[in-house]
């Protein structure tokens, strides 16, 4: 689960026209890409900024996918978000379905050929509930026994349930959750070496557990070296370079210059390159594990009534406003293709009558005494028709207001909770409780609209607890009837990411959980970047 | 110090217009704020800049509006010196407003904006600051200005009857696409004229080639470069028709649910501004040869960045609007954009006007040209790499059970999911891991790994012998 950085839509209100009177010269021929330097690199990559080096720290998707070639944990994801082994080698589970027992790889180390110990694994995960800095998702740790007593210091670091022995790496759940195999998978939860624990803080790591060492040159360029220690083998790919500042131009126009091998682009432009013949087959689309919401603040008036979060919910036409806008309709809060899903239409009716009588009877009759509220958004989408539309429908007033992403970062992670914001959010594990529970359950630290409610929690509890898929999704079923009555968010659309990848380039896979193995990647016979 | 480097603002009224939610409210008795004011010049950075008292302060925000645009765009304030605030960044304010995100980039000249601080204090609290109004300029150049009917237009280079001439296209232009849109601006558009081109693409688009102009409806400014020495009619009349058509057919068309498709907006400013002339029909008489004409459908997002479907898409737009206005008419045609201010789909634009959807539309125009329109060639699969050997051939279940890895030379095996997991035991380790294989090796080499799997036999066997044979010795 990460909060996921939109590719901002290209300006769409400024017409360009070339000059048909001048030199017929390639369109943005050339455009020197900050850090250009197509010779060293066997593979150059679109990459999103890095907010962060550190792992516990990091709570975007974009940071994610970068830390995740720098830093392995137990477990990790294939292309096809399967849950494989990595640094665990194997791993037992006892009677009671809570207790896990990983045992590490023989061998394994860190790129300086220290051997990565059971405990390193134990500090890495404590650091996200570092009581005195937790993680914005410490909640992927809210099912280890103590983890939140821990993190709220009501307890020490010893009654956490986070234990070394030897090799292994001890894990007691206080429920057996069925998803927590996927949770070990998230990148938040690699394993850092301690040498290098305080310089990744403001700097790359020089040690990592991971496939490859990264560089960061101030010139928009992060150089990511293959680690020959690497458990799996020296990647096939000895240097790949991230291309974090395109330069003013398109993802698509760097590709088509062999300035990329691989960079995602909008679905703007993803429309001609399907009829493109050079550029069309080595388009790619991903079906993402991604969620855009609006959530509520429940803890204050207006929206700690759910009449008035259900009117909200009611008096937008959801499926149009995203439809027209090109986007995929949400239907629930679980994207499609995720375990636990039932694939059912979860959201209140689009009744605009419904909504104005909720309204009257929350006290906001034609929205008399409603006071203005903020939507607090990074570029979601929609914000303006939706507020337009609750203008039109309910006689309230919404005010926009757009962040810097970083900034909304540190909005969320300081707790000062806007009273209405709009949230992408991509699974870290493909499970229903990745949405479920991290966002809506009671104390989650994801859950920033403080929503609480037993029945659910119960049944979330329920549904983590069983391993029997069809019994956990007809609990998830109940639970998201919950929120149809409690909006206590609600949800707008899924994501498909588009990409272009270098015809050769094997294993440049995405999955849905918004990663690519670079580790996996490798050119095929007679191919290669440039070529 | 140059004549605007420093904006200092007014302050208009009390700045109470936003009200914040309960219990972060505004306070009656906030921190006092000093009169704001704004750097935005270009080639420097955006810089907000106030005096705020107080006691407690926790965060300072500038409030950013674009003129005319609902959307509120929050710059934080990093820059603290004793009681004075400063918030920079090097944004787009009209794209930020527009996409409700910080976009990155420079912000247009002219364009116009209002600002405030915002302080919020320990409990959440937060207080305003007054109003101040701004606007970007590009100072370098001393400007001209003649205002004439719906346009003012800016120029440094020329006389009087150089900035007379780009009016008076101007004014033509926008008479023309309003009468046939029904649509009037609300307000005159700016024309920014430069001398040269590079004058031009400094300002407003550093990082592209061959721009001869752009219009930006969001702010109703249009830029242009024309020589002094050329009349505007001669070298820039259908560039600035064209670009002056989409400020029109924007105000036509504007509203917050959805875009016109691509083609159909770049193919109406063609059209009005030089027609379907040979020049564009050779594009496409080409592509109907070749048989790569792009179906409209791959025309409606962003326009080809390959250069030759580039110009294709130019072509085929206006191509595809000619044969619209020759099937249904031309006032058929400007319902059909009309109807866009509605926030219609295309879809519904399409059956009103014509009966059909757009796909009919496109296939009756492949049609006319003896085409049929061509499938998509992506997107496609990508090619899977190289895995590590214990990630091949078997699945870990998707809930929580034990994973076994396979055992030496069989098959791979994994638990059952359900109903018999036993208690914690070790497993015996594989006789061959994987793990820190030998650097350069490679990852999948099925024939290494047997090998090694059969070493570990024999030594196992090996092993076994040995003790065997020692222990009937004993």
């Amino acid at each position: 689960m990460s909060l996921q950085r939109r590719i901002a839509a290209p300006r769409a209100a400024v017409w360009a026209l070339l000059t048909v009177f001048a030199a017929l010269g390639v369109i943005a021929a050339c455009v020197p890409v900050a850090g250009q330097d197509t010779g060293a690199a066997d593979a150059r990559i679109g990459s999103s900024d890095v907010y962060t080096w550190d792992p516990a720290r990091q709570s975007d998707s974009g940071t994610a996918s970068v830390l995740a070639q720098v830093y392995d944990g137990l477990t990790a994801f294939d292309a096809d978000s399967n849950v494989r082994p990595d640094l665990a080698r194997t791993w037992q589970v006892d009677d009671s379905g809570q207790r896990i027992t990983f045992q590490l790889r023989p061998g394994a180390a860190y790129s300086d050929g220290t051997p990565i110990a059971a405990q390193d694994v134990v500090d890495s995960w404590l650091r996200l509930i570092d009581p005195q800095n937790p993680s914005a998702l410490a909640s992927l740790l809210a099912d280890v026994q103590g983890a939140t007593d821990y993190q709220q210091g009501k307890a020490d670091a010893s009654a956490v349930g986070l234990h070394a022995d030897g090799d292994r790496v001890i894990v007691d759940l206080r429920r057996s959750a069925s998803y927590f195999l996927s949770v070990t998978a998230s990148p938040s939860l690699a394993v850092v070496p301690p040498s290098i624990v305080s310089e990744i803080q403001s700097t790359p790591p020089t040690v990592v557990s991971g496939a490859y060492i990264p560089t960061a040159p101030s010139d928009g360029t992060i150089h990511l070296a293959a680690n020959p220690q690497y458990w799996a083998g020296t990647p096939a790919l000895a240097n790949i370079d991230l291309v974090t500042d395109y330069g003013g131009t398109s993802g698509a126009q760097l590709f088509d210059q062999d300035q990329l091998d691989y960079t995602s682009i909008g679905s703007g432009d993803a429309s001609w390159i399907s009829y493109d013949a050079n550029l069309g087959p080595q388009l790619r689309q991903t079906d993402s594990f991604g969620l855009s919401y609006y959530g509520f603040n429940t803890t204050i008036a207006p929206f700690d009534d759910s009449n008035v979060r259900r009117a909200f919910a009611e008096a937008v036409d959801w499926n149009r406003v995203v439809t027209l806008a090109g986007g995929t309709p949400a239907t629930s809060m679980v994207p499609p293709g995720v375990q636990g899903g039932d694939g059912q239409d979860h959201r209140p009716a689009y009744n605009v009558a419904d909504a104005q009588a909720l309204m009257a009877a929350a006290g906001f009759a034609n929205g008399q005494n409603f006071p203005a509220v903020t939507l607090a958004t990074y570029g979601v989408g929609y914000e303006q028709t939706v507020a337009k539309e609750l203008h039109d429908n309910l006689g309230v007033t919404v005010d926009v207001e757009a962040l810097d992403f970083e900034d909304y970062l540190g909005l969320v992670a300081n707790s000062r909770t806007p009273t209405l914001w709009a949230l992408s959010w991509i699974a870290d594990y493909p499970h229903a409780h990745d949405f479920l529970g991290l966002l809506l359950e009671t104390g989650s630290t994801s859950n920033t609209g403080k929503w609480s409610n037993a029945r659910y929690d119960d049944l979330i509890a329920q549904a983590a607890a069983t391993t029997d898929v069809d019994a956990q999704t007809a609990l998830y079923s109940q639970a998201q009837e919950i929120l149809t009555q409690e909006v206590p968010a609600i949800p707008v659309s899924y994501d498909q990411s588009w990409a272009l990848s270098r015809n050769g380039l094997q294993g440049a896979l995405q999955s849905g959980v918004g990663l690519i193995r670079y580790a996996g990647m490798q050119w095929a016979p007679g191919t290669g970047s440039g070529q | 110090m140059s004549r605007t480097a420093m904006f200092i603002s007014c302050a208009v009224g009390m700045a109470l217009t936003c009200v914040f939610l309960a219990p972060a409210s505004v306070r009656a008795a906030g921190p006092a704020f000093g009169t704001p004011s704004v750097t935005a010049e270009l080639g420097q950075q955006l810089t907000f800049s106030s005096t705020i008292d107080g006691d407690d302060i926790q965060s300072v925000d500038v409030l950013i509006h674009l003129e005319g645009n609902p959307t509120t765009v929050i710059l934080n304030s990093g820059v603290q010196i004793n009681d004075e605030y400063q918030a920079q960044a090097d944004i787009d304010i009209a794209s930020s407003a527009e996409c409700a995100c910080l976009s990155p980039g420079i912000t247009a000249p002219n364009t116009h904006f209002d600002f405030q601080f915002r302080a919020t204090n320990s409990d959440g609290g937060t207080s305003l600051g007054p109003v101040a109004q701004g606007v970007f300029q590009d100072n370098r150049f001393q400007w001209q200005t003649l205002s004439e009917d719906q346009v003012v237009v800016h120029w440094y280079a020329g006389d009087q009857a150089f900035g007379k001439s780009a009016a008076d296209v101007a004014n033509g232009a926008i008479d023309t696409a309003s009468q046939l849109l029904g649509v009037t601006l609300d307000k005159p558009v700016d024309l920014f004229v430069y001398n040269t081109e590079d004058d031009m693409r400094s300002a407003i688009s550093p990082d592209r080639e061959n721009v001869a102009g752009e219009a930006h409806p969001d702010i109703d400014t249009m830029y242009v470069w024309i020589p002094s020495d050329q009349g505007a009619e001669t070298f820039a009349g259908t560039l600035i028709r064209h670009e002056l058509t989409h400020l029109v057919f924007h105000r036509a068309v504007d509203n917050p649910y959805n875009g016109v498709p691509r083609w159909l907006d770049e193919g109406t400013a063609v059209y009005l501004s030089e027609g379907y002339t040979s020049y564009w029909q050779g594009f496409v008489n080409d592509a109907v040869a070749n048989k790569t004409l792009i179906p409209l459908d791959g025309l409606s997002g962003l326009f080809p960045s390959v250069q030759s479907e580039f110009y294709l898409a130019y072509g085929e737009a206006v191509a595809a609007v000619d044969f619209f206005i020759r099937t249904y008419g031309d006032q058929t045609f400007w319902n059909l954009v009309k109807s866009y201010a509605n926030g219609v789909s295309d879809d519904e634009a399409f059956s009103a006007a014509t009966g059909s959807d757009v796909e009919a539309f496109n296939s009756a125009w492949f049609q006319s040209l003896g085409l049929t329109p061509q499938s998509p060639v992506g997107p496609q699969p990508g090619a899977t790499g190289p895995l590590p050997p214990d990630w091949v051939g078997f699945d870990v279940p998707p809930t929580l059970s034990p994973y076994l890895p396979p055992p030496p030379g069989g098959p791979a095996t994994v638990q059952p999911t359900q109903g018999t997991i036993g208690g914690v035991h070790e497993t015996a380790r594989p006789a061959s891991g994987s793990g820190n294989p030998a650097a350069g090796a490679s990852q999948s080499d099925p024939t290494s790994i047997l090998l090694i799997l059969g070493l570990v036999v024999a030594l196992i066997v090996g092993t076994f012998a040995v003790g065997v044979a020692l222990r009937g010795r004993s």
